[in-house]
């Protein structure tokens, strides 16, 4: 191939790219607040709450690390559009397991409201043990 | 600055092995490849060792890594010394190949020196504004996407949190959470956990931010060292502007360290060849008094393995990318006149560095995690190998599938559509130039991986649609580093002087 024809191969095609990133979206940039970075740099985490923070209340009745189940609105389904809560719960209680099958004698109760909280209870074989919010709770196997 | 420990550690340990490896090598640009690899190279060894250090002594498993990679980098470090001081000291290690530097200025030299100039304001501009975009982005979404929150950073807590019940992340119940899948990932984040005594939170996004920033440097090496400085910044901006890398680097997923991996270990495989290549020419070989060539670059081999297998051990995509690699190693063997020796050396050098993360890989899957979506699924050869062909409306979706992401402009800036009018120049125009220097490397590899995953997508346990959706993008970065580096390489002209190639 002559050398011409490579220069202008090259030409074009850093032209094209010179174009590209120049008329490349900058994109929209949230301002971060001073504190936030700070505390991510010192380790103090200022500013930024625990991740699964909402399950905090249910750590009281886990002083041994044995598996409890995760008793949600619906059986378990890897789908479901709620299905982060289970997830955020699990990572919340590392190294303690949570099952999502109702399998374990003692179930973490975290469904939208009391009646649907019953009603998953009694199809899975779970009474109410202690009551954590409206369809929270700790469950023991019946 | 809680992070400076486990970071400064990492990259000493990375520096240190691949010092260790590029001591001899004429590898062009050796101290700039060394600067860029010696962190994640760093925190891919930490992982490593922690993992053996948990199958172990499990309950002390935390205090028995610290001694394991205390040991390796103290053996390293008095390796380096007394190898050093046994051969002398190479006085030209953190040397820079600058050579048009040196010339005297000449029309061409400073039109060089100018484009190098403006496309080094550029860089800074474009790697400025991801910078900012970045640590943004990271701020307000400190716990990353869906897989960082409950794939890797919940494994990252096993390790962590109880090192006497880190066996937990692989048992059944987790199955959302894969526990199959390789560990460099929680690994690099445990170790500096460990180091801290808590959970830091800038670490995981530090972590996603260095390997996305290396891919980017990586390329700039490769141009900068191959065609010539001002290509290579170009390409990094390019880099860095791609929508779909400057969203996921911040959802600290896996993909671009698995990017940066398997993009590192091409090019390292490829610099080999050249760097094989260049001895070859009489002006170097009279300088040479060394070894032969091959034995000479056989470390460079190893490292290629090396990466190749990190590539393996960060997601199961990289272990198609550790076959691909041994059959581009076949092919880079087969095409370059060796004697049989000096060939069965070099493949062993490669088999060896990949060995050491795919011996991780194997222990995990074979005796930790037993069950998987494909490996461990109960499935059997045949049955993948129907799946495959048997369907031809799912190939059609597929097909479709990577029609639309690849050419989807907000998320790739047009890489794809440039990698196949790259293909296309290449195959019809260059090909005797891409044969000779080994060019086809990075295009093979992007083709395969690729390819590999075309072919993985009929086999999966979950609906189609769903899992193109939500997996295909990221797939597409793994090889999207060398798809620019190969469109680079094709478009640019042979600009760069003549690199000064020295032990």
């Amino acid at each position: 191939m002559s050398k011409t024809v490579k220069l202008v191969l090259a030409c074009v095609f850093y032209a094209l790219l010179c174009l590209l990133i120049l008329r490349s979206k900058t994109p929209e940039v949230r301002p971060v607040p001073q504190a936030l970075i700070q505390g991510l740099l010192s380790g103090s985490h200022r500013g930024y709450i625990e991740f699964g923070n909402e399950f905090s209340g249910f750590k009281k009745y886990f002083s041994e690390k044995i598996p409890a189940t995760f008793l949600m609105d619906f059986p378990f389904n890897p789908y479901a559009p709620t299905i982060a809560q289970y997830y955020t719960a699990q990572s919340y209680f590392v190294p303690m397991i949570l099952n999502p099958e109702p399998e374990e004698k003692v179930a973490i109760v975290y469904c939208t409201n009391h009646s649907i909280a019953d009603q998953r209870m009694q199809q899975t074989g779970y009474r109410l043990a202690a009551v954590e919010g409206d369809g929270k709770g700790i469950a023991v196997k019946i | 600055m809680i992070f400076l420990g486990p970071l400064v550690s990492s990259f000493i340990l990375g520096f240190l092995i691949l010092a260790n490896l590029l001591k001899n090598s004429r590898l062009p640009n050796r101290a700039m490849f060394l600067l860029i690899l010696a962190a994640p190279v760093g925190l891919g060894t930490c992982s490593i060792a922690m993992f053996w250090a948990y199958v172990a002594a499990a309950s002390h498993g935390k205090w028995l890594s610290f001694v394991l990679i205390g040991l390796l980098g103290a053996y390293l470090l008095i390796r380096l010394v007394l190898k050093s001081k046994s051969k002398a000291v190479q006085q030209n290690f953190l040397h820079l190949d600058l050579p048009w530097l040196k010339k005297k200025p000449d029309k061409a030299a400073l039109l060089y020196a100018l484009l190098s100039a403006a496309a080094l304001i550029l860089f800074c501009y474009i790697f400025g504004r991801f910078v900012r975009n970045f640590i943004s982005a990271s701020c307000w979404e400190i716990f990353g996407g869906w897989d960082a929150r409950f794939i890797w950073n919940l494994k990252a807590k096993f390790f962590f949190r109880s090192p006497a019940e880190w066996t937990g992340m692989f048992r059944q119940e987790l199955s959302f959470s894969h526990p199959d899948y390789p560990l460099l990932l929680p690994g690099a984040i445990a170790w500096a956990w460990n180091w801290a005594g808590k959970e830091i939170l800038i670490w995981p996004p530090l972590v996603a931010f260095l390997f996305t920033a290396c891919t980017g440097l990586l390329i700039l090496w490769y141009l900068f060292s191959y065609v010539a400085l001002w290509s290579g910044l170009v390409a990094c901006s390019y880099f860095f502007i791609i929508g779909a890398y400057q969203f996921w680097s911040a959802t600290q997923y896996a993909d671009i360290p698995v990017c940066f991996f398997m993009t590192a270990s091409a090019v390292a495989l490829l610099a080999a060849i050249r760097a094989k290549d260049s001895s070859d020419r009489p002006r170097v070989a009279a300088q040479s008094s060394s070894p032969g060539p091959s034995a000479r670059e056989r470390p460079l081999f190893f490292l290629a393995g090396l990466l190749a297998g990190m590539a393996a051990w960060t997601k199961n995509e990289g272990l198609f990318f550790a076959a691909w690699s041994v059959l581009i190693l076949a092919g880079v063997l087969f095409m370059n006149p060796m004697s049989w020796p000096d060939k069965k050396t070099l493949a062993c050098s490669f088999i060896g560095g990949l060995g050491i993360p795919l011996l991780n890989v194997f222990y995990l899957k074979i005796i930790m995690a037993k069950t998987g979506d494909y490996l461990g699924s109960g499935r059997t050869a045949s049955e993948y190998f129907s799946l495959v062909l048997g369907s031809g409306a799912k190939t059609q979706v597929i097909l479709n599938g990577f029609q639309t992401y690849m050419t989807k402009f907000d998320d790739w800036n047009g890489l794809w559509i440039l990698f196949f009018c790259a293909l296309l120049v290449g195959l019809s125009i260059k090909r005797k130039e891409i044969l000779e220097n080994s060019a086809w490397i990075p295009a093979a590899a992007a083709i395969l991986i690729e390819l590999g995953y075309f072919a993985v997508m009929h086999a999966s346990p979950h609906e189609i649609h769903w899992q193109i959706e939500t997996a295909l993008l990221r797939l597409l970065l793994h090889a999207g580093a060398l798809a620019l580096i190969f469109s680079f390489e094709v478009f640019s002209p042979s600009s760069r002087p003549e690199t000064e190639t020295h032990p």
